[in-house]
This record gives structure tokens, sequence and C-alpha cells, in this order.
């Protein structure tokens, strides 16, 4: 049984077809990543899976139970964390904590998830940078050891360092067996931390695939400057896509794997190289238009 | 719900406290002014006699019970009429629209939606603690009276509070319904505030309407300020059976489709 069952789900307000018919499954102890580009759906299918929505159509089912009719009682095997963390102003973090611990009575380990995020309990809320709000979002989500996690964009506002902490800890709860589904428009981090994608845009499920086979899709764009004058058709002939020249190089396209561009180019005595990755938009555009 | 319930009333008991008191303060100095105003009671008659019946009628103020010689005459031209209501008012609807609207507009809610809790459950935790509040209220302004009186040696008839307070507590509890349903349908407090003010404003022209036209005579019948007799309440010791059925129904009618929209509704902030 899948520890998450979308089926049809559809979410329309009047006019504007929010979620437009998605389905996916999500099995027992994976991390999906759930990725698209801002508008395309993305908060609003997490919002109807934890019952804030209520769907036009379509069922959710998690841990075997319906999302809307057995909300409450899914509720106590569920942690979630929003793209924006919104929280009491006037409460410190441990009041934030200590209230939500009475609501559900699990277990907590909040005090441990603190410290591990370097995050002071005592601070009101008000006081708090949006990454220390991020920090006691992702507390409040995993205190209670779930079964299921559900995070929007969790790493919003988090420093690279702490962005990894947070992946160490959706590891670290993924192998303890906890279904983990969470919403990103980085490319980069999805493909650090899941093993399956979701690629959503206009409410619509445009493909699913594994990390393995979505690496196959990535774009790089290269800008190579080289020590002495390269002609361009010195490149081309190499099989290489020129987008743009510059004085004394280039800037080039590559799709998939990068190791054949690099090492072309290695003949070629290269100067300086930059090398960024393609936009969600780019492969969206390259592959799925 | 009880950690709800817990959990609201800490974190609205500088609010409770700050209405109570003014409330408070009022009252008292109301008691504190009657030995003075007691002694031109002639005087003061002579000149409310001078008054149009209907003027006094738009202001609820009953021309037959009207006087001040007594201290329950006095508060019921003084402080129920008008001041009581509008510092229970502010301090419903202000409350109601925090209670639901804002936390949805604010986004807070999602964290307590993201918990085992219904709906319904979030809903009455907030309801009953507004109601405990009401109370609360409802009871320190007016039975704070009997001190004040105490203390300044004025004479009071306590079977005369009873009423007032039971009166006062169905009034305050039917608008707090209209504020809760108001609270779960908007998703902002001032959208709140101003659609339950707003129709509060109307029940009060209504009155005041009905009081100068006779042929609107009948629209008293749609305004609460019609059923809130506080006069009959403190000088007859009276509640009319219309007023309990009236605010009893508004409070729960309201109250029902409140929780039944709110369970119904889509949460997104």
């Amino acid at each position: 049984m899948s520890a998450i069952k979308v089926e049809n789900l559809k979410k329309h307000f009047g006019e504007v077809k929010a979620v437009d018919g998605i389905s996916f499954e999500v099995e027992k102890g994976e991390i999906f990543g759930f990725l698209g580009p801002n508008g395309a759906g993305k908060t609003t299918t997490i919002r109807c899976m934890m019952d804030f929505l209520r769907p036009t159509e379509g069922t959710i089912t998690i841990l075997g139970k319906d999302a809307q009719k057995e909300g409450v009682a899914l509720k106590e095997e569920l942690g979630y964390l929003s793209g924006y963390v919104q929280l009491i102003d006037k409460w410190t973090g441990q009041e934030h904590i200590d209230f939500f611990r009475s609501l559900d009575g699990n277990k907590n380990v909040a005090h441990e998830l603190a410290e591990r995020l370097n995050y002071d309990t005592q601070m009101k809320s008000k006081k708090l940078s949006s990454g220390n709000r991020q920090k006691l979002g992702i507390i409040l989500a995993l205190m209670g050891e779930p079964k299921v996690l559900i995070f929007d964009e969790p790493t919003n506002a988090l420093d690279p360092l702490l962005q990894n902490t947070v992946y160490e800890l959706l590891d670290e709860a993924s192998k303890k067996g906890t279904t983990i589904f969470m919403s990103s428009h980085n490319l980069a981090e999805v493909e650090k931390v899941c093993s399956l994608v979701g690629i959503i845009r206009d409410g619509k499920m445009e493909a699913i695939e594994s990390i393995a086979s979505l690496k196959k899709k990535r774009l790089y764009t290269v800008t190579v400057h080289f020590e002495q004058e390269v002609k361009k058709s010195v490149l081309e002939e190499k099989g290489i896509k020129v987008i743009d020249e510059l004085k004394k190089g280039f800037v080039l396209n590559a799709k998939g794997d990068i190791n054949p561009l690099l090492a072309a180019l290695h003949e070629l005595n290269v100067a300086d190289i930059e090398i960024t990755h393609g936009s969600l938009q780019d492969i969206f555009l390259e592959h799925y238009q | 719900m009880f950690s709800i319930i817990l959990r609201t009333l800490k974190d609205r008991k500088v609010s409770i406290a700050v209405y109570t008191i003014a409330a408070v303060a009022f009252l008292w100095m109301y008691v504190a002014l009657f030995p003075t105003i007691q002694g031109q009671a002639e005087q003061l008659q002579g000149l409310s006699e001078a008054l149009p019946v209907e003027l006094l009628d738009s202001m609820g103020v009953d021309a037959e019970s009207f006087g001040f010689e007594t201290l329950e005459s006095f508060l019921a031209l003084e402080n129920f009429s008008f001041i009581w209501p509008i510092m229970a008012l502010f301090m419903i609807i202000g409350y109601a629209g925090w209670a639901i609207a804002s936390d949805i507009d604010k986004g807070t809610i999602e964290h307590i939606l993201a918990k085992p809790v219904s709906r319904t459950q979030i809903f009455f935790g907030r309801y009953l603690a507004g109601i405990a509040m009401l109370i609360v209220f409802t009871f320190l302004s007016i039975y704070a009276v009997i001190p004040f009186a105490e203390l300044h040696g004025v004479e009071y008839a306590i079977s005369s509070y009873w009423p007032i307070f039971g009166l006062s507590f169905l009034f305050g509890w039917a608008i707090f319904g209209i504020a809760m349903m108001a609270s779960a349908f908007f998703s902002e407090k001032s959208k709140v505030s101003m659609s339950v003010g707003g129709l509060i404003l109307l029940m009060y022209v209504a009155n005041i309407v009905s009081a100068l036209v006779d042929k609107l005579e009948n629209v008293q019948y749609l305004s609460f300020f019609y059923y809130y007799d506080h006069t009959a309440a403190l000088m007859d010791h009276v509640v009319s059976w219309e007023a309990v059925a009236v605010f009893s129904g508004v409070a729960i009618i309201t109250t029902l489709v409140g929780v039944f929209w709110f369970n119904k509704r889509d949460i997104a902030t």
C-alpha cells in the first residue's frame, strides 16, 4: 500500500484551475520531490493534502486514511511545514512547542531539534529572523516524529549550512521509514534530497521521474574563455552548441552529462570557465513543451 | 479543546482586563456621582420632562421610569443605555475578529489545523473562551456596583442586578454569535469589524427611527436595542421572554451557521 495516494485531484477557484486532475503515489520511506515553478499548483496540492482546502474533485489517501474524511485521525501521524512559516508574535518558541504538543501529545524531540538547529526557544517570535522562524517551523513539524512529512519548500530563507542540516534531518527521517513529500522550485535541492520527482506545471502533472532520469535532463550554461583565439567552427565540429561569442570565449549550452563537454574544452587550453545550472524553467522549455 | 480555551484566555487576559477595568471605572464614576445627582433630582426631573417622549424612547429610556431617585434608574439612564453596550460591543467584535479571521489572515491557523484537532473543536475552543470572557466582563462590570455603593454610602437594590446581568449577557451572546459567524465567513479581522459594526449601527438607527416615525414603528422588532430593555430589567426586575427568545435564538442559529461554514470553507492564507 502506498503511503500517499492522490487520484485525479482537482482544485478550481471559479474559472482558475489551480490543480487540474493530478495523480501520483509515494511509497513508504520514499522522499518525493514536488517540483514546479511558482504558481504551478504545488502549494494548492499540499493544502488539499492537509485538508486546508477542499478538493473540487478527486481523492487523497495518506497512510490508508482519506485526508478529508479522516483528517483528524490522520494528522496524528503527519508533520507539516508551510513555505512561509507564520508564528504568533507574542509567543516564544517554547510556548509554540508546548501548545502544539498539548494538541497531539506525541513524543517530543523538540529540545534535540532546537539544539541541532542552533535555535533559542526562549526568544519571542516577533524578534525572530525569517531563518529562525523557518527553524521553529521545522521543529514544530518534526517534533512528534510523524510517519509522513509534508513540507512546502522547507529550506526557504535558510542559509546553505542550515539547508544541509535540514537535508540531513530529512535523510535520517527517511531512513527511519518516514515518508516525505516536499515541494520545491529548486532542482538542485530536489536532486540532492529526493528519490522520485513529480513535475507540475499549470496545475497538471507533467511527469513523474526518478532522480537518475531527471539528471539526464539537466541543462548547463557554460561560459568559457581560452588562452588563445578559438574559432566557433572548432567547437561546433566537436558537437558543442554555441549560444554566444565573447572576446576569446563563448557561451555554450550542454544537456545531460557534462563530462564530454569538459573533455572537449580541456583540449583547447581553457583560461577560465563558469558553469551554471539551467533553471527549472529552462528544463521545462527544453523537455516539456 | 481545553488546551485551546486555556491558551486563548491566557493570550487575551490583557484585553479582558482592559475592557473590564474600563467598564468598572465608568460604573464607579456613576456611583460616586450619584449622591450629587440625587441632590439635584427635582431640577433634572423637570428638565427631562421638557424632552419629547419619542426622544427618550429613541435613546432606549422609558419616560415613565425616568428619574434620578434611585441608583438603578440613574444607571439605567447613564451606564446601560450607551456606555456598557458600546464597551461590550468593542470587546466582543474585537475578540471574534481575532478568534478566527485574524488567524486565517496571518496564516497562524495552519499550525493548529495541521494538528489532530477538528475544525469544530477549534471553533468551539475559541467560542467558549469568548463566552467565558463575556461572562467575566458582564459580571464584574455589573456586580462591582455593590462595593462601590457601599463605599459611597449609596442605597442599592441587589435584586435589580440579576435581571440586568442576564439581559446583558444574552445581548452580548447574540452579538458574539453574529461576530463569530462573520469571523468564520471572512479571512480578515477588519471585514468582521466592519460587517458586524455596520449591522449593529443599522439596528441602533432602526430603533431610533421606529421611535420617531409612527409609520416605521414595526422596524423596532429588527433591532436588538428594542429587546435590550435595560430600564425594565433594572427598575422592574423583568426580562421579557421575547428578549430571551430573540437573543438566544440569534445566538444559537448564528453559532451553528458559523461552525458549519468554518467546517465547509477553504482555509488559505
